[in-house]
């Protein structure tokens, strides 16, 4: 049995891990943080894009994915804007989309490559 | 190395006598890793699943979060002197038990966040950091206050300082900013306001200042500790200050998470930060008996 001061009794392997990880686990989170902290504002704005990965067809119908992306450093609540693809169109709210934040839309159409265009509404910045 | 401890690393099979027990070294730090994750669980699961702070993960600027953080590893390292997670405090640096108590926030809000499909691969990276961060807060200071928690005793050390008036401002601030987490996140503040006249709010601020009197009073009549004081010597004083540091605490809470900004007009902010400060004063009452 230990028969020196507790108080300067050594962390066993578990101790050091459990440092070493808790040091590693705070770096890789603070840091890039800290770099987007550093990082010029960017005004709220965002880009609508296809994904041709996760398109597929489903009976005679293809279900088109599409990303929306605030690409601003801040977030933007109450988002409304209208995507078109080919002939249909849809109107679609958002009620928060953080900093770099993305959301996924299946959206039907006859064809695969059927142009997607869009329109922005309005959005409210916090 | 039986004699080890100096070295800079302990064996596993060391024996040490924690709490009257003898055990090898490395079942006890496991004992107080455990011990830190269910206090991390214990104090924080509520608010990993309260969606307003998933949502102030998204709104909260970079700066502002990293401030609070850092706020939080000075909070917890006051927390780890007066509580702690392990049952006697058998290694030397409560620094490096900040950071283990943080890495624990980190794994218990990660785990839990992930298990509940809060944040998943999809998600953007920086986002998903910004949501574990927020959430590691609370987290990690259930872990520095598991002993108080989980049972143990309280420890009641204070190596910091043995003024008993900056040990009651201590424990004050300490017990407001871990209680007020549970409800400065939360959008009901600002419901509550919202349906309260300016006398209900008045109200309020003086139910506030007699609920920490009547704690205070309580505490005293059990021990003479107020009369040991040199500045904070009178229980109506003592309420005062309480309320004065717990509209302090609310205030800073309510400004880093978007809800209030101090340099907006008064009726903007007072008015939900006197509503918060009613949950922080009990929890600074409650933080000088229990912590």
């Amino acid at each position: 049995m230990s028969d020196v001061p507790t108080s300067i009794i050594r962390p066993t392997i578990v101790g050091w891990l459990a440092r070493g990880t808790s040091l590693l686990l705070l770096l890789m989170l603070l840091i890039p943080v800290l770099q987007k902290s550093l990082t010029h504002e960017r005004p709220i704005a965002f880009a609508v894009t296809r994904l041709p990965e996760r398109t597929a067809k489903v009976g005679t119908q293809w279900h088109v994915a599409v990303k929306i992306e605030n690409t601003g450093t801040r977030a933007a609540r109450d988002v409304d804007l209208t995507l078109s693809v080919g002939s249909q169109e849809i109107d679609i709210h958002i009620d928060l989309i953080g900093a770099s934040e993305e959301r996924t839309y299946i959206l039907t159409s006859g064809t695969r490559d059927a142009p997607i265009t869009w329109r922005l509404i309005k959005f409210e910045a916090p | 190395m039986k004699s080890g401890s100096a070295a800079a690393m302990t064996p596993w099979s060391f024996k040490v006598r924690i709490g009257g027990i003898v055990q090898n070294a490395g079942t006890a730090e496991v004992y107080d890793l455990g011990r830190a994750l269910a206090g991390a669980l214990f104090v924080s699961l509520p608010l990993l699943f309260t969606e307003e702070m998933w949502n102030i993960a998204k709104t909260i600027g970079g700066t502002t979060l990293l401030l609070f953080f850092l706020g939080a590893v000075v909070i917890n390292r006051m927390l780890l002197s007066q509580s702690g997670y392990r049952r006697e405090r058998w290694q030397p640096s409560l620094w490096w038990d900040t950071i283990v108590v943080m890495g624990v926030g980190i794994v218990a809000s990660a785990a839990t966040l992930f298990v509940s499909g809060i944040i998943n691969a999809e998600l953007n990276t920086y986002l998903i950091g910004k949501t574990i961060l927020l959430e590691a807060i609370p987290t990690s200071m259930g872990a520095a206050v598991a002993l108080n928690q989980l049972g143990g005793g309280d420890r009641l050390q204070d190596e910091g300082t043995s003024n008993p008036d900056i040990r009651m401002l201590v424990g004050t601030v300490l017990g407001a900013y871990l209680f007020a987490f549970n409800v400065a996140p939360t959008a009901e503040t600002g419901t509550v306001v919202a349906g309260q006249a300016w006398w209900q709010v008045a109200l309020t601020s003086v139910l506030s200042v007699a609920i920490s009197y009547m704690v205070i009073a309580v505490a005293h009549a059990d021990d003479q500790e107020i009369e040991t004081r040199s500045i904070v010597s009178s229980e109506w004083f003592e309420a005062v200050l309480s309320y004065l540091v717990a509209f302090a605490v609310s205030l800073g809470f309510l400004w880093a998470f978007g809800y209030a900004d101090p340099f907006d007009r008064l009726d903007q902010w007072v008015p939900q930060t006197i509503v918060l400060a009613y949950a922080t004063t009990l929890g600074g009452a409650a933080g000088r008996l229990v912590l």
